[in-house]
């Protein structure tokens, strides 16, 4: 039997310590606890502490070690921030009572069974953490995490399956879009094990996924948030932690279990798009010329309109600008494939996943810079925090702060966006190269080229346009404008 | 309790929250957080009521990236210069990630404090001023300024 399995180089499941600790049945939770407690820290500082950013314990962990980690355990591991999702703690609670109370609730509705709210949510939250300078603010980072505990127990106490983290959850959105360049992926061992199953556990069992993955199907980290309740379902032991080819999955575009193929999800493209463009509108909205641009703006429109100029940068910068640039590229593509030829948007589809890794690069060189200039910010803030509550009576170190030397951070954001910028080339070229599959002309290479093209030159200059955002000096302004003017 | 709680919303308030009430969901939170630990975290930021006038210029101004100098002036509430106060300037960025930059006093007379401090990025910065009087008394202010990039 042990003759048929494919021997996976690297199955974290079957690594000694952490494959026991992942198969245990509690793995989850025991992961999920200290994030809780965590998660009551920064509400109760940030409700009660000082409302100081870089001296409360909400903003310093939110703004810099938990987007920082998050970034750092994509680019290395996968989805391990749902994994140890606080919010779902709760949600179990949910889960009982919508079992009990509701005749297991309803099912989410058509119109909404998608990504389309979490992509509203997340753009009006990237507008609101510009417009209210919410990094700045202790009181609305707790608020924002207690609003996250409310809403996702409120959808999953109401709605079946996994509905907060598969349609609404920003976080999550994020999380999925960032683990598709991991190196980790949940995956059955032995397809053949499967095709003998009759049981399915995975999917059907109470312990099936919840999110509609379904293992021999799944293909990639979409929707997956490495809950590990497939790995306890399935009586044969048939699913691990597998290695795989970072990016590799958005090379190809075979029909996806719970999901469908890429190409032909409008509302992922816009998802992907408005992850890709806004790690571009993030870093740009803290540097300096944005307040020139503002300025400029409000004097056009005769005053200060802190509230009209930000939504015409979004405007612009998320939606105007990216439809053009995509559109643009996805009619140059299309006017090189060979027939048949899919429509516009089932191009643009395709192809748009080949900036997933210029995109991610570009949030793991902005968060990064953030984690490694304050880092060790959280020192300090915890032992003020302890000296506070009577916990500790040493001295406080404000002096800690970076992690890498100043002259180390723009290489290293560089580094990130180049990487970035790699695997986008690669994966566009690998596009073009299985769209021309089957194809016989002896000038393969340069069709390939040819078809690719476009994405290529939209790649170089997205890298330029990041480099050019991430050698400017950082200057976060915003805050003022109650106090002085 | 209710004692505690009527503190907690006086300390626990965000900038420019300061006289809105608890809503009633925001009550249960603080309450769960104060079985917790206790109400040793909290700083009172209120409006200052002792009559004092401590206020403060950059030099230069607007202040840029680097060695800069603070002109801190400090007036009782006669209007008189006082000279002979402790002072201790704390600049702090308005976002997480930067450590304090400590002000130096440099030199004081006829109630004016030279402070140099060095600003370590541009953007909002807010400056801690604590003026520690003679008598014992403290005079403190939260004072905001943005830092250019040369
Ligand atoms: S329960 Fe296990 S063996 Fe059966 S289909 Fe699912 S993963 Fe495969
Ligand atoms: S496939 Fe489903 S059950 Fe398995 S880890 Fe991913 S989300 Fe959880
Ligand atoms: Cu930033």
């Amino acid at each position: 039997m042990s003759g048929s399995r494919p021997v996976h180089t690297l199955d974290l499941l079957r690594w000694p310590i952490l494959g026991r600790f992942l198969k245990w049945r509690h793995a989850r939770t025991a992961l999920q606890v200290p994030f809780l407690l965590a998660a009551a820290l920064i509400v109760f500082d940030g409700l009660v502490g000082p409302q100081l950013a870089p001296k409360n314990l909400a903003t310093v962990s939110v703004w810099l070690h938990y987007r920082g980690l998050v970034v750092l355990a994509l680019l290395v591991a996968g989805n391990l921030f749902c994994m140890a999702c606080p919010f779902m703690l709760p949600r179990r609670i949910a889960r009982w009572l919508r079992r009990r109370l509701w005749r297991d609730g309803r099912p989410v509705p058509r119109i909404v069974r998608n990504k389309w709210p979490a992509v509203v949510l997340l753009v009006l939250f990237f507008f609101v953490y510009e417009r209210f300078s919410l990094w700045a603010s202790p009181w609305w980072t707790a608020w924002i995490v207690v609003a996250y505990f409310a809403v996702a127990f409120a959808v999953d106490a109401t709605f079946r399956g996994a509905a907060f983290c598969k349609h609404v959850c920003p976080v999550g959105q994020f999380n999925f879009f960032g683990s598709l360049i991991s190196p980790l992926e949940i995956k059955v061992r032995a397809a053949a094990r499967c095709a003998a199953c009759r049981t399915k556990d995975c999917i059907r069992g109470p312990q099936g996924c919840e999110l509609a993955l379904f293992q021999p199907a799944k293909v990639g980290n979409m929707d997956c948030t490495f809950c590990l309740d497939c790995i306890h379902a399935c009586p044969y032991d048939n699913i691990g932690l597998i290695g795989r080819t970072p990016t590799a999955e958005l090379w190809t575009d075979p029909f996806r279990s719970g999901i469908g193929r890429f190409s032909r999800r409008f509302d992922l493209t816009l998802l992907v798009a408005v992850l890709i463009f806004s790690s571009f509108i993030n870093a740009f909205a803290m540097i300096g010329p944005v307040y020139a641009l503002r300025e400029q703006i409000g004097r056009w429109l005769g005053g200060p309109a802190p509230t009209v100029d930000l939504a015409l940068i979004f405007g612009i910068g998320l939606v105007v600008l990216p439809g053009l640039l995509l559109a643009a590229a996805g009619w140059a593509t299309r006017r090189s494939l060979p027939a048949p030829v899919e429509p516009l948007t089932a191009v643009i589809g395709r192809f748009i996943y080949a900036l997933v890794p210029l995109g991610f690069g570009m949030w793991l060189a902005h968060y990064s810079f953030h984690f490694l200039t304050g880092g060790l910010t959280l020192v300090p803030v915890v032992q003020s925090f302890a000296a506070d509550v009577g916990l500790y009576q040493g001295a406080v170190e404000w002096g800690l702060g970076p992690l890498t030397p100043g002259e180390w951070l723009f290489p290293i954001e560089a580094l990130c966006l180049y990487a970035g910028a790699f695997g986008s080339l690669v994966a566009a070229m690998q596009i073009a190269h299985r769209r021309l599959a089957g194809e016989t002309t002896p000038d393969l290479a340069w069709r390939t080229v040819r078809v690719a093209a476009p994405w290529l030159i939209l790649i170089l200059a997205l890298l330029i346009v990041g480099l050019a955002i991430l050698v400017q000096p950082m200057e976060m302004r915003g805050t003022f404008q109650g106090l002085s003017g | 309790m209710v004692p505690l709680l009527h503190r907690a919303a006086r300390c626990g308030r965000g900038r420019g929250h300061s006289r809105r009430r608890l809503p009633p969901r925001r009550w249960i939170v603080v309450l769960l957080v104060f079985l917790m630990a206790g109400c040793g975290r909290m700083q009172p930021t209120g409006a200052p009521q002792d009559g004092f006038s401590l206020t403060m210029a950059a030099q230069p101004s607007p202040p840029v990236v680097g060695d800069g100098q603070l002109i801190v002036t400090l007036h009782d509430p006669d209007g008189r210069p006082v000279s002979d106060a402790r002072l201790q300037v704390e600049g702090n960025m308005n976002h997480a990630g930067m450590k304090p930059s400590f002000g130096v006093i440099t030199a004081a007379a006829d109630g004016q404090y030279t402070v140099a401090i060095r600003w370590t990025m541009g953007g909002d910065w807010y400056v801690d001023i604590k003026a520690t009087l003679a008598d014992g008394r403290v005079i403190a202010r939260r004072l905001p300024i943005t830092v250019h990039v040369r």
